[in-house]
């Protein structure tokens, strides 16, 4: 299947469809291709950074337990905060990542955001600006991942599903990008299912055959279902012994991202969403709580992710970024039962085979009165396209900076990516 | 600290908010500057607006119906009941037409079809009955999400078979605005009472009064936190989303940037927290959001016993900030101390009337009921009607009035240009095919409407973020949201009950050609069907049509195992087979699948 165009491949299928009935079954273990893959997972409604990666010692702490007296995570007792030995430690709930780190492929960059001057404490509008990847203008028509996606030469036109949306919508940072498969479930995915469904889906292909968005988006939507219908996606066994953790939506959209990586149909981009981290109240005290599950789910399911991925050869191949739209505040809003409010610097985590994981980046400007950001928040120290574009050009090979992030300038390697993968798994 | 002094910030939002509205005291004409680098942006748009295929030759009637309803109804709202309308022209007939929406009046189909469910139990009951039965449930007789669960299902037997489907339609806008997520743990046992006492009581009246029922309602005091918020501990949630969603808009955002950074206009209102030089902010930034969490500290909801554990809303005096404020007033003191309650109501006054609400408003409502992309003509004249009447009782009514007989609503170059949303496909093709479906509790076949319609992405009160379900058309071209409603309709389609379908097509086809039978031809079945879809039948039929022709297609394919041939077009297919699904050709088969390809055609999918 290497190599064959998407059209050949809906075609091919499609005939072996309707001649035999017989689902195209993909050959277990197949050569993959070698294209570079990013995974966009985006923790949608403000991630607490700060309780995810707290710190463990020093001043940060002194002022950590000030600034937070009831939603700390301890550093001692039942939910006590993962010592790694350094100067920042690990949400107990975060074992997951916390594993990622150690083996080194986990890279932890501090204090990223919006440029200073762009923070906004509106979710809507910071998560428009980082998608677009223009934090100066809410117009930019395409998003960040579409432009990569059209400027980038690995990008050749012979891939059968360059981007893969697992979930419901497309994301922002896709906007006027038409040819992703968005898919969030694989089962009775069909509109009139049954002895006429071919016929049923070329013909509503048909009747959208122009060039409109809406042309576009259906005639990406009919490819998703000749795709999902020619391949056997029942029973995906993941490599190395994985299991995803179970109950979690978040898991099951994982889990067929990596399913359909391993498919070898020349994904480059992915993307999934996890919601619920707007944590104004009730947010967990000593560690445990709302937001504890929340960051288990977290880790646990891309932690399952990874490692399947890895073990299935593709760990050089992957790259995994996780982030949010903004930070909370470093004081919590109340005592009992309270939370965090809209804040902005925050953690980003780096995840992959040529990530020199094992490290924190990036710069934590502290938690003093007059360290944090007007008095309240972690200090968005580090553009979150200084992030991105040393994946972009470092791991994903396209150089093509202005076209990708127009008007971000002056550009500094965060140098988290091996420069000689020998060295991708050295330990402090 | 790097950069600890912060610069001034610019709206983020760009240019969005820059036109001026003539009959707005927006004065200031400082640049809202922040876009110049975006100028470099190599890509083009490949497209404005969604403009596949439109309807040819679409009706007002038909137009006004699909973006003020959920379309055409045969006997009630088809070519016949427009013509019916009292008026001389089309004008004049939607301005009667919108006269009776808005009035409402008995809803005889509805009442019984809700009657006959018998099993809708929450409809009658009071804030204080909900909160009794639902959420205190002494005896553990009940599930805590019956009036959710109710209001869900509701909502389409409402939507399908109400006489006012613009009140649903207006209901539905306000629902998204005001957006809780209906699971939540105080809105799903009082989601009746939100519906019937806030959102519905409301939106026909004054915003100034609907903003202030919204924000007693316990389940949006629970929602967004508010019941939580102190003098000692302040909870911002609230007041940051009662200004970035419900009022201002975030288009009137001004960022980090101090109060007296921003630029001023001057308005004509006073008393309560207006200056008495009338000079307030034009946009509003962080401090105002930290102002406007102070005056509303002291919400609660009467949810503790020895208050009485009703679920009414709560003032807590003890946990009032009870000193001086100042919001949207450049800095200035504009909440005297020790105004108790009053600090809320000063301040719904304040950014209800703010010129900048009366523009997001209007641009919400345009962007809902024209297009994505509205032209700023309809959206100046609605915003001056919405800022003008901003004391009226009936300033909401007044506004839809302006909006929908305004010239923009009538031009045909933006007919047809929105996506429905899925709830809006399912219903619409529910309407044109007559299907007979009360969806209501405890009932299978609303059972699986529901775990349907939850893979749309679109089953009703599930939103979970407060800025409820996206408008934009664009968010629902997903491949799973397009499939998923279509495999819904198609369902529709299909489903029956011990050999009672929901959805009478088949009768309804033979009734027709009962004595014609000689025409009951592929082509003379699509074209009964785009007549019966559409409501219209061009001279000379539907031939030539790109969706006739891949509905005929369809239909008289070849079957399966090619040993039969495809029917031909014009040949009739035999009376007594169609009323069966045999082998070869499977006739019921093709004729669900050929009305389920014309219901996901672009004639039917814009409006």
């Amino acid at each position: 299947m290497k190599n064959m165009k998407r059209r050949t491949f809906l075609q091919s299928t499609a005939l072996l469809g309707a001649l035999s009935g017989v689902k195209v079954a993909r050959a277990g273990g197949s050569s993959p291709s070698n294209q570079p893959i990013i995974i966009d997972l985006f923790m949608r409604g403000g991630m607490d950074g700060l309780n995810v990666v707290p710190p463990y010692s020093g001043s940060n702490r002194t002022n950590y337990e000030i600034l937070r007296p009831n939603i700390q995570v301890p550093r001692s007792g039942n939910n006590a905060v993962i010592d790694i030995g350094e100067a920042f430690g690990f949400h107990p709930a975060a074992s997951g990542l916390r594993d990622m780190y150690l083996s080194g492929d986990l890279a932890v960059i501090h204090g990223t955001g919006l440029p200073q001057n762009n923070v906004t404490r509106s979710h809507f509008d910071a998560m428009k600006l980082i998608e677009l990847g223009t934090p100066e203008s809410l117009l930019t028509i395409d998003g960040w991942l579409t432009r990569h996606l059209n400027s980038t030469s690995k990008i050749t036109g012979a891939e059968v599903i360059p981007v893969l949306v697992s979930s419901g919508s497309n994301p922002i940072s896709l906007q006027s990008y038409f040819n992703a498969l968005t898919v969030d479930q694989v089962g009775g995915y069909n509109p009139n299912s049954g002895r006429f469904e071919a016929k049923h889906a070329e013909a509503i292909g048909n009747m959208y055959g122009g060039n409109s968005a809406l042309d576009l988006s259906v005639a990406g939507a009919m490819d998703t279902l000749s795709i999902i219908s020619a391949l056997d996606l029942d029973d995906y066994v993941p490599a190395g012994g994985v299991s995803y953790p179970a109950n979690s939506t978040f898991s099951r959209q994982l889990s067929l991202i990596a399913q359909l990586i391993r498919e070898d149909l020349d994904i480059n981009v992915a993307t999934a969403d996890l919601g619920g981290w707007d944590t104004h109240n009730g947010q967990g005290d000593g560690g445990g709580g709302y937001f504890y599950n929340k960051v288990a789910d977290m880790s646990n399911s891309i932690n399952a992710m990874w490692s399947d991925l890895k073990a299935a050869g593709l760990g050089d191949q992957v790259t995994i970024v996780v982030h949010s739209e903004f930070g909370r505040r470093a004081r919590q809003n109340g005592d009992n039962n309270s939370g965090t409010d809209h804040g902005s610097g925050n953690v980003m985590f780096v995840i992959g085979g040529k990530i020199r994981g094992g490290e924190m980046y990036g710069n934590f400007n502290g938690l003093a009165n007059d360290e944090l950001f007007g008095g309240e928040d972690i200090s968005p120290e580090v553009d979150f396209r200084q992030v991105f574009v040393t994946i972009v050009q470092e791991v994903l090979g396209n150089s093509d900076i202005d076209q990708v992030f127009p008007g971000y300038e002056n550009h500094v390697s965060m140098d988290f990516v091996s420069p000689d993968l020998i060295f991708k798994s050295k330990f402090e | 600290m790097k950069n600890k002094n912060l610069q001034r910030r610019h709206l983020v939002a760009g240019g969005a908010a820059t036109a001026l509205l003539a009959a707005l005291p927006m004065t200031s004409q400082v640049a809202h500057s922040g876009t110049s680098k975006s100028a470099t942006l190599k890509q083009k748009p490949i497209v404005e607006g969604i403009k596949a295929a439109k309807l040819p030759n679409q009706s007002f009637a038909n137009m006004v119906y699909s973006r003020l309803g959920y379309g055409y109804t045969p006997g009630k709202f088809d070519s016949h009941t427009w013509f019916a309308l009292s008026g001389n022209d089309n004008a004049a007939k939607l301005r009667n037409f919108v006269d009776q929406q808005l009035a409402g009046g008995v809803d005889t189909d509805l009442d019984n079809r809700i009657a006959a469910a018998g099993n809708f139990e929450t409809l009658n009951k009071s804030l204080t009955q909900l909160w009794v039965d639902y959420r205190i449930d002494e005896n553990n007789q009940t599930s805590s999400y019956r009036p959710i669960y109710e209001m869900k299902r509701l909502k389409f037997t409402r939507a399908t078979y109400t006489a006012y489907p613009l009140i649903e339609r207006l209901a539905d806008f306000w629902h998204d605005h005001f957006s809780i997520n209906g699971d939540d743990l105080y809105a799903r046992s009082t989601m009746t009472s939100w519906d019937r006492d806030v959102i519905r009581a409301s939106m026909m009246g004054n915003f100034r009064l609907f903003v202030s029922r919204t924000a007693r309602h316990p389940a949006m005091l629970y929602y967004l936190d508010n019941y939580n918020n102190s003098a000692s501990e302040p909870n911002e949630n609230y007041a940051r989303e009662l200004i970035e969603l419900h009022t201002l808009g975030v288009e009137n955002y001004y960022g980090l940037a101090q109060p007296n950074e921003v630029p001023t206009i001057t308005v004509t209102d006073r008393g309560g927290a207006w200056p008495q030089d009338g000079l307030i902010q034009e946009f509003y930034v962080d401090n105002d959001v930290y102002e406007a969490t102070r005056c509303l500290t002291g919400w609660r909801v009467n949810d503790f016993n020895s208050a009485g554990n009703t679920g009414a809303f709560l003032y807590d005096d003890d946990r009032h900030d009870r000193f001086s404020k100042n919001v949207l007033s450049g800095g200035f003191t504009n909440f005297q101390a020790n105004q108790g309650q009053a600090d809320a109501n000063y301040l719904f006054a304040l950014l209800t009337r703010h010129p900048g609400t009366a523009k997001h408003i209007a641009g919400k409502l345009a962007r809902f009921f024209i297009s994505d992309d509205p032209p700023q003509s309809v959206i100046d004249d609605v915003a001056d009607v919405f800022y003008a009447n901003r004391y009226a009782d009936n300033q909401l009514e007044l506004v839809y009035k302006e909006l929908f007989n305004h010239p923009d609503f009538a031009n045909p170059t933006y007919w047809q240009s929105k996506l429905k949303r899925p709830f809006d496909t399912v219903v619409s093709s529910m309407r044109a095919l007559r299907t007979n479906f009360t969806v209501k509790p405890d009932d299978d076949n609303s059972n699986n409407l529901e775990w349907r319609m939850d893979d749309t992405g679109h089953y009703p009160f599930e939103w979970q973020a407060p800025d409820g379900y996206p408008m934009k058309s664009s968010y629902w071209m997903s491949s799973t949201a397009l499939i998923q409603t279509w495999k819904t309709v198609d369902w529709l389609m299909d489903r029956s009950n011990g050999g009672v379908y929901l959805t009478p097509n088949r009768s309804r086809m033979l009734s027709y050609f009962q004595n014609r039978q000689d025409e009951l031809s592929p082509e003379g079945i699509v074209n009964f069907w785009m007549w019966k879809i559409f409501d219209t039948r061009p001279v000379g039929d539907w031939y030539g049509d790109p969706v006739f022709e891949e509905a005929v297609n369809f239909f008289r394919q070849r079957p399966e195992n090619n040993s039969f041939p495809s029917w031909p077009a014009d040949k009739a297919v035999p009376f007594e087979e169609l009323e069966e699904n045999n082998w070869p050709y499977y006739w019921h088969e093709r004729l669900r699948g050929t009305i389920s390809l014309i219901l996901a055609s672009p004639y039917f999918m814009q409006r």
